[in-house]
Formats: C-alpha cells, sequence, structure tokens
C-alpha cells in the first residue's frame, strides 16, 4: 500500500530580497518589539494573588448550621471516600431532635490530603466544604493535623465566601436511580443521567442553589 | 607637545571613563535581563533594590563570595592570564574615542578624547584583534571538551569577521581622508545642501552593514555566539572558569560590546555630532549636548545588541563561516572598490 503523501508547493529558488535576509531580519526585530512594548503577564506573587474561581479545592471547613450547632453527623462517609485516608472521624451520641451522632474526634491530615475533593462530593450532610485558601504554613507535622476546633474556627472566618460544596440539597432535583432509554438532550443531560448524586452545577444552578 | 589643560583633560577622562565603563557595563547586564524578560512578556530581575537596579551589585557580590576552582589538569599560568588577556583590551579600545565637541579653553584646544592617535582606527583594530588572545588562551587552558570546541570556534570566527570589519572602516577611512578617529567624525560634521549631515551611514550604508554585522561576530554575540553556545557547549570559553574569572569574562564581553557600540556611531553616525550643533555655538551648553548626544546614540547601539540576540537564532556553524568569506568578504572588497573610484572620479 502506498503512503499517504502530500504534495507541498516551494518555489525553488528564493527571490532576491529572501536571499539577503534583510526584510526578514527587520520582520523579526518588529515583531520583538511589539513584545517589549506591549504587556507582562507575570503575576507579581506576593503583592497580587490570583483570584481562584468558587470549585478551587483549598482547606477544608466544618459547616455549621442557622443555630451554630455542627452540621456534620460523623457518618464517616467522607473518610471511606478519602483516597489518601487523611480523615479520622470518631463519633459520640448526642441527644438533639435531628441528629444522634456528631463528631468526638475529626481530623483531615493536611500534609496527606490530596485536595481532591471526593470527601466533599461525598458527605451527605453538606456538612465539609473546601474554600480557597491554600496557604498553609506549619514548623511541625503535628501542626497540620486540623482538628474540629480548628475546621469549625475556618468555618467562622470564611462563613460568608464562595466555596467548594458537595450535593446541594434544598430545590435542587436529585436522581436516585438512572434513567436507561432515555436520550439525552445535551450534555447537561448525559451528566444528569451519568452522574445522579451530583447537581448540575451550571451558571443557573448556582444561581438558584446560592443562599 | 601636548598642552597642559588637555592633558588635565585627559587624564581626569580617562579615570571617569574607565571606572564608568565599568559600572556601565554592570548596568548593562543588568539592562540585558530586563529587555530580555521585556520581549518574552515578562518582568525581569524586579526584587533586589529599586526596581531591581541593585542587581548586578547583588550579582558582584555573589561572584567575590564564590568558590574559585582551577581544574586540576589545567595550564594553571595560562588559566590565570587568559581573563586578563581579554580585560585589557577591551578597557584600552575606548582610549581612542571621542565623546565630546571639542572646545576651547582659555585659547587652548581641549578635545575631549583620551588620547590623541593620528593612526585611531589602526590602533583599535589591532587591539580588538587581540582580544581572540584571550578567549583561545582561556579555551586551551582549560584542558577540557567544551572550551576546546568553544575556544577553536571561536578564533576561526572572530579572525574571519576582523577582515570584513577592516574592510568596511577602509571605505570609511577613505571618505574621511585620515584614521584618527576625530578626523572622521570632523569629516561627518560637514552638510549635504545644508541640512543633511554627512554621516558615513548615509554616504556609504553598505559599509555599515556589514561593520554592524562584523561587530557582532567580533564581540562574539548571538547570532554568531559560537564561543559560548549555551545550548551546545555548555559554557564554551569559560565553561571551567569561577567566580571572580568568570565575572572577568563575562564584564569584558560587556565593555566589550560598549565599545563597539560607540565605534558603530562615531564611523557610520557622526559621534557626537548632530544636526544643529553649529547653531548653539563651541559653547558648554554645546559641549555637553554633544556628549548627551553620543551617549543615546551608544545607548540605542547597545539596545541593538540585545534586540537582535534575543530575537534570532544561532546561525550554524559552517554557514557563518561561509558568510564571512563568501559573502562579507567579496562585498567589503567591492564596496572599497565603488567607493575609492566615486572619490577618484567624482570628488
Amino acid at each position: 500500500m502506498a503512503a499517504r503523501t502530500v504534495k507541498v508547493n516551494r518555489p525553488k529558488k528564493l527571490s532576491w530580497s529572501e536571499r539577503i535576509y534583510l526584510p526578514a531580519i527587520l520582520q523579526g526585530l518588529r515583531l520583538t518589539w511589539r513584545h517589549i512594548v506591549g504587556e507582562r503577564v507575570t503575576l507579581q506573587y506576593p503583592d497580587e494573588e490570583k483570584a481562584f474561581p468558587r470549585s478551587f479545592r483549598g482547606v477544608h471547613r466544618l459547616n455549621k448550621d442557622e443555630n451554630g450547632r455542627i452540621k456534620c453527623v460523623a457518618c464517616e462517609m467522607c473518610a471511606a471516600a478519602c483516597p489518601a485516608h487523611c480523615i479520622t472521624i470518631k463519633a459520640q451520641e448526642v441527644d438533639w431532635e435531628d441528629r444522634d451522632k456528631v463528631p468526638k474526634i475529626f481530623e483531615i491530615d493536611e500534609l496527606k490530603c490530596i485536595f481532591c475533593g471526593y470527601c466533599v462530593e461525598a458527605c451527605p450532610e453538606d456538612a465539609i466544604h473546601m474554600t480557597s485558601h491554600y496557604r498553609l504554613i506549619s514548623r511541625t507535622r503535628e501542626d497540620m493535623v486540623f482538628g474540629l476546633d480548628k475546621l469549625l474556627a475556618i468555618y467562622d472566618e470564611t462563613k460568608d465566601e464562595p466555596t467548594l460544596r458537595g450535593v446541594d440539597f434544598g430545590d435542587q432535583r436529585v436522581l436516585t436511580k438512572r434513567e436507561h432509554g432515555v436520550p439525552a438532550n445535551g450534555p447537561s443531560d448525559v451528566q444528569r443521567m451519568a452522574y445522579p448524586a451530583v447537581g448540575i452545577v451550571t451558571k443557573k444552578a448556582v444561581e438558584k442553589t446560592s443562599h | 607637545m601636548i598642552s597642559t589643560p588637555q592633558l588635565i583633560v585627559s587624564l581626569v577622562l580617562g579615570l571617569v571613563m574607565l571606572l564608568a565603563m565599568l559600572a556601565i557595563a554592570g548596568l548593562y547586564t543588568f539592562y540585558e535581563r530586563k529587555v530580555a524578560a521585556w520581549m518574552q512578556n515578562r518582568y525581569g530581575p524586579n526584587r533586589v533594590g529599586p526596581k531591581g537596579y541593585f542587581q548586578f551589585m547583588a550579582d558582584g557580590i555573589k561572584f567575590f563570595m564564590k568558590e574559585d576552582v582551577i581544574p586540576a589538569y589545567a595550564n594553571k599560568p595560562v588559566f590565570l592570564l587568559a581573563p586578563v588577556m581579554i580585560m585589557v583590551p577591551a578597557l584600552l579600545l575606548f582610549t581612542a574615542v571621542p565623546i565630546g565637541m571639542p572646545f576651547t579653553w582659555n585659547g587652548f584646544e581641549i578635545n575631549l578624547k583620551i588620547t590623541n592617535l593620528d593612526i585611531g582606527i589602526l590602533f583599535i583594530l589591532a587591539v580588538a584583534g587581540m582580544g581572540v588572545y584571550g578567549v583561545v588562551l582561556g579555551a586551551w587552558a582549560s584542558n577540557s571538551k567544551y572550551p576546546l570546541f568553544g575556544g577553536l570556534r571561536a578564533s576561526a570566527q572572530m579572525i574571519s569577521y576582523e577582515l570584513a570589519m577592516g574592510l568596511s572602516i577602509v571605505a570609511v577611512v577613505l571618505i574621511a581622508g585620515g584614521l584618527s578617529l576625530t578626523t572622521i567624525i570632523g569629516q561627518q560634521t560637514e552638510y549635504w545642501f545644508g541640512i543633511i549631515p554627512k554621516w558615513n551611514v548615509l554616504a556609504n550604508p553598505l559599509a555599515f552593514l556589514i561593520f554592524l554585522i562584523a561587530t557582532y561576530a567580533e564581540t562574539n554575540r548571538l547570532p554568531f555566539d559560537f564561543a559560548e553556545a549555551e545550548q551546545e557547549l555548555v559554557g564554551g570559553y569559560h565553561t571551567e572558569y569561577s567566580s571572580m574569572k568568570f565575572a572577568v569574562f563575562m564584564l569584558s564581553e560587556y565593555v566589550n560590546m560598549i565599545t563597539m557600540s560607540m565605534l558603530v556611531v562615531v564611523l557610520f553616525f557622526g559621534g557626537w555630532h548632530f544636526p544643529g550643533i553649529e547653531l548653539i555655538g563651541p559653547t558648554w551648553l554645546a559641549v555637553l549636548a554633544s556628549i548627551a548626544v553620543f551617549g543615546v546614540k551608544t545607548a540605542f547601539f547597545m539596545f541593538l545588541y540585545i534586540w537582535v540576540r534575543w530575537t534570532f537564532p544561532r546561525m550554524r556553524y559552517d554557514l557563518l563561516m561561509r558568510l564571512s568569506w563568501k559573502v562579507l568578504l567579496p562585498v567589503a572588497l567591492a564596496n572599497v572598490l565603488v567607493t575609492a573610484l566615486w572619490l577618484a572620479f567624482i570628488q
């Protein structure tokens, strides 16, 4: 079988102005001049910081509900979903009207964490979010194991900031089973049918569910 | 005999220019990084000092503090001699260049130049030729393969392009009627039709082009930087040098660049002359203006060095030699012939 060939039309000889290279040289100089007077794309880091989208996966926080109580019910879905096994949970019994369990110990080792966001996706109570804070500094490894107090404190600091959220409860439709044989009307339909537990994150969806 | 005021002016100028050359070369390294960065859509060094201007001082301190390594099998005396052999000619070159308008003071005619050589251009060519020694000695004395390659290529390249450089200068000398740089500038202060200055770039643009290309090759700058071709030869002839000796190589390269820019300005762009200088007359203002104008013109050519370096790829070595021997040399010879005939029959 003959190989597929493409015929390229190249002139046999360079023209006179191409052979002395001077016009091409001037063209090249003009190009770099436009870069010299153009703008720089560098971000001057400590003075300027990049603005992250809402879905940026920074440090975790544990959410509180309207009454100031922790939302987490210590079901350990996040610990099970975590690929790095960095979440340690110990539950304790409580006697509230809507909850039986709250965590006694909830530790995330931020050094082991790979910031994948699976814990946020797995949580059924919308209790764990990821903020846009990324500058985690400490002098010892032990300091980077964030406990309940630290994770709740991060919530107090970042209450009003947009964060990465998991399943959105409220008036967003959540499908519990796949719809087989139903044709899709577009990419959002495909996403909705393939990932029934996850809400569609579109602009409209975000506006509808933002509180 | 040289008059006393001229002697004093020359000595002071010599000292000032020596220090100024080294300082400007340091600043030039900084500007090279800045302009290179701008061409690549980034900022250059801008953290050390205000806007990064102290970067070259930080580099200088770094060079002093580094460990001085001499390879065990290197030829030690020659190894130590090579940076000297390249720095001294570089610092000698600017002594023949006049930087401002000559003026009279109390009846003495004072030229703003350090030496009053009648053979100015010849002296410059000779001393620039000695700069090749530094490169070659450094390469051989290092006793290592990368410097060897760099040095061999560099020596062949520098010698070939000196021919083209010399021939283009011959054309200028023919027009000027003398070897001294003062004469060459003096000839360029006249005007055609009263308004267009007789700068050699307009009188003989081909010679200007040849000379410009030849100076890029002489100072081992891209597109002809085989001596140090970083992508191919690690460091070329200065691979094995560390700390201050390397700093001397680097500084001498930049001093050479500054001097070559000055030469281009003097030979082709009228030196310190600008049209309309006679209107101000031989006053202090004119002298200062002439020095400033010379500085601006030289600065433009120094910028051109950086601009060209970061725009073009390196030439292949055999094509580089072909350019010198088969293109520049015949063109330069033809240029000399045509200039000589023109001057003989038309002037």
